[in-house]
């Protein structure tokens, strides 16, 4: 990657790219995939700077905004313009692990929370009233979860139910941004092909099974 | 001025100041803020680079929007992971998943769709007060912009609440922090950049994924007839506090190989959509529940046909509602 290209990149994230190179740069992230990583570095970064990062999964993130500190410090040059221009390295070092720890301690707070949960855990937010037992997706197993446990078949159909739910819920209330979010973010990568137990079965079959 | 003159003019002053100030104070409400952003949401011109964060995954995703009284036509491209683009127009949704080498196309219902037509929008305040907490927080400061916060608690289970950040000057979305009843995060979206154009050209809302090759899976492919699932009517028995059926037709939605009937419930914020099919052999959809993010599905056999009920609510709504419904031959 180029010093010209990094600078780009810095400028994007600190929104001060010039106008004419904003589209030009987005297509390139699009068939290169080291500018994308870069792009995320960055925001990490920025993010930790601004003390924005989310109060979850405390480790994860730190381990991220350090490698990226450490992939910034062994492969690239200081970038002269845009967001690392702010930060000299003493700087920047304080910056992050001031922020690190502000959400380190958050994270201990929500993991608090949070400790006992899994899939198998009840949920707190289940009323009581509801006739029947369920057995939710805690939070804490969300994470790299798309449809969890389905085969692809009922994952693209989910897809599609879920675009025309959209449609439709944006019209009654909501502004029908946001949830295009989960149809954007879309990983095959993080799919789990095989079905579990409960899902991915045959629609007939389980309708068998009621009528008996 | 004797005191006697004061107390005379005392109820005179407040007649006079009364309207003003409800005035001042209407336009200020956490309500009206709402308002505000629907129509940002919709009518503004923006730009910028936002970051979607859900227990330990993160990405990063571009947005173009150009806004008009239509519902305006947008892109949003992935800027981490596979690639993808999501481009709305006036008539269609286009979802373009180059890794899987697919555009899936769904008919966008915009405001002048003959479905939603007679639908009102917006919040409607005191109709949400029964299952929501409308809250003023303050003020704050997303990507470099003041911004107004604004907290809707749900007072039960079935749903949700909300955290926006919205620019303080437009009403714009900058943050938005999606929260259990017990407060705790369950994803957030983030504005890192975001810009006003003035205007935006064709050429930045054009798709440019799209290679040659790719499979389209579009919307209305069918051919089976729509009266197909316009002969049985579906019912629910108990539905969850405050949901009510807010719509009710019968579509062809890309993938499925009969019409569709889908229904929505709705509490006036959160919706909640059931679509019902009949079951063709061999094919494989979803039974019990599921979930990307915040969104719950569950999916139910019953009498011959299959019910998905997916929305952006916690599990246990979806599943009392698939428990819920039940079908009526006409």
């Amino acid at each position: 990657m180029t010093d010209k290209l990094r600078e780009q990149i810095s400028a994007l994230a600190d929104d001060s790219l010039l106008e004419g190179e904003h589209e030009l740069l987005v297509r390139r992230f699009g068939v290169d995939r080291s500018l994308r990583l870069c792009w995320e570095r960055y925001h990490l970064i920025g993010e930790a700077m601004r003390k924005g990062l989310p109060p979850m999964d405390t480790r994860g993130f730190a381990d991220r905004i350090m490698a990226a500190l450490d992939s910034e410090a062994v492969h690239q040059e200081p970038v002269r313009t845009g967001l690392l221009a702010y930060m000299s390295k003493a700087f920047a070092g304080m910056a992050v692990a001031a922020s690190v720890a502000a959400v380190a301690v958050i994270g201990l707070r929500h993991d608090a929370g949070h400790s006992n949960q899994s899939a198998s855990a009840p949920s707190e937010i289940v009323p009581s009233n509801t006739g029947f037992s369920v057995t939710p997706a805690a939070y804490g197993t969300v994470s790299n979860a798309t449809w969890n446990g389905n085969t692809p078949d009922v994952q693209a159909q989910l897809g599609n139910y879920l675009i025309n739910h959209n449609e439709m819920a944006a019209s009654l209330s909501q502004p029908g941004v946001l949830p295009y979010f989960y149809i954007a973010t879309y990983d095959p990568r993080t799919q789990t092909n095989q079905p579990n137990t409960r899902n991915g079965q045959t629609a007939a079959s389980q309708d068998h099974r009621n009528r008996r | 001025m004797t005191e006697r003159r004061y107390r005379l003019l005392l109820p005179l002053l407040l007649a006079l100041l009364l309207p003003a100030v409800q005035a001042g104070t209407a336009s200020d409400t956490p309500e009206a803020w709402l308002a505000r952003m629907n129509g940002a949401l919709r009518d503004l011109n923006y730009q910028g680079t936002f970051v979607y964060l859900r227990s330990d995954r993160m990405e990063t995703l571009q947005i173009t929007h150009r806004g008009d009284k239509q519902g305006g036509i947008e892109r949003i491209v992935s800027l981490t992971g596979p690639k993808r683009e999501i481009v709305r127009d006036h008539k269609n949704v286009k979802c373009i998943l180059p890794a899987n080498r697919s555009v899936l196309v769904e008919r966008r219902y915009g405001a002048t769709s003959r479905l939603v037509a007679a639908i009102p929008t917006g919040v409607d305040a005191d109709k949400l007060s029964a299952n929501y907490q409308f809250k003023d927080l303050g003020t704050d400061r997303v990507a470099g912009i003041q911004c107004k916060v604004i907290g809707i608690e749900p007072r039960d289970g079935y749903r949700y609440g909300y955290k926006l950040w919205l620019d303080a000057k437009t009403a714009m979305l900058m943050r938005s922090d999606l929260v259990d009843q017990k407060n705790q995060l369950v994803e957030r979206v983030v504005f890192t950049s975001l810009k006003y154009p003035q205007t935006i050209s064709d050429k930045a809302l054009a798709p440019t994924e799209i290679g040659s090759g790719y499979t389209w899976n579009i919307q209305g492919d069918s051919e089976k007839p729509l009266e197909e699932e316009r002969d049985v009517s579906w019912h629910a028995d108990k539905l969850p506090p405050g949901f009510k059926l807010s719509l009710s037709d019968v579509q062809r939605v890309a993938g499925a190989a009969h019409p569709v009937r889908h229904l929505v419930y709705s509490d006036g914020l959160a919706s909640v959509s059931v679509f019902a099919e009949l079951v063709s052999p061999g094919r494989k959809l979803l039974l019990g529940p599921s979930h990307v993010g915040a969104v719950n599905a569950y999916g139910r056999a019953l009498d011959g046909r299959h019910l998905t009920v997916v929305g952006e609510v916690p599990e246990v709504t979806v599943e009392m509602i698939a428990r819920a419904m039940q079908l009526q031959p006409r």
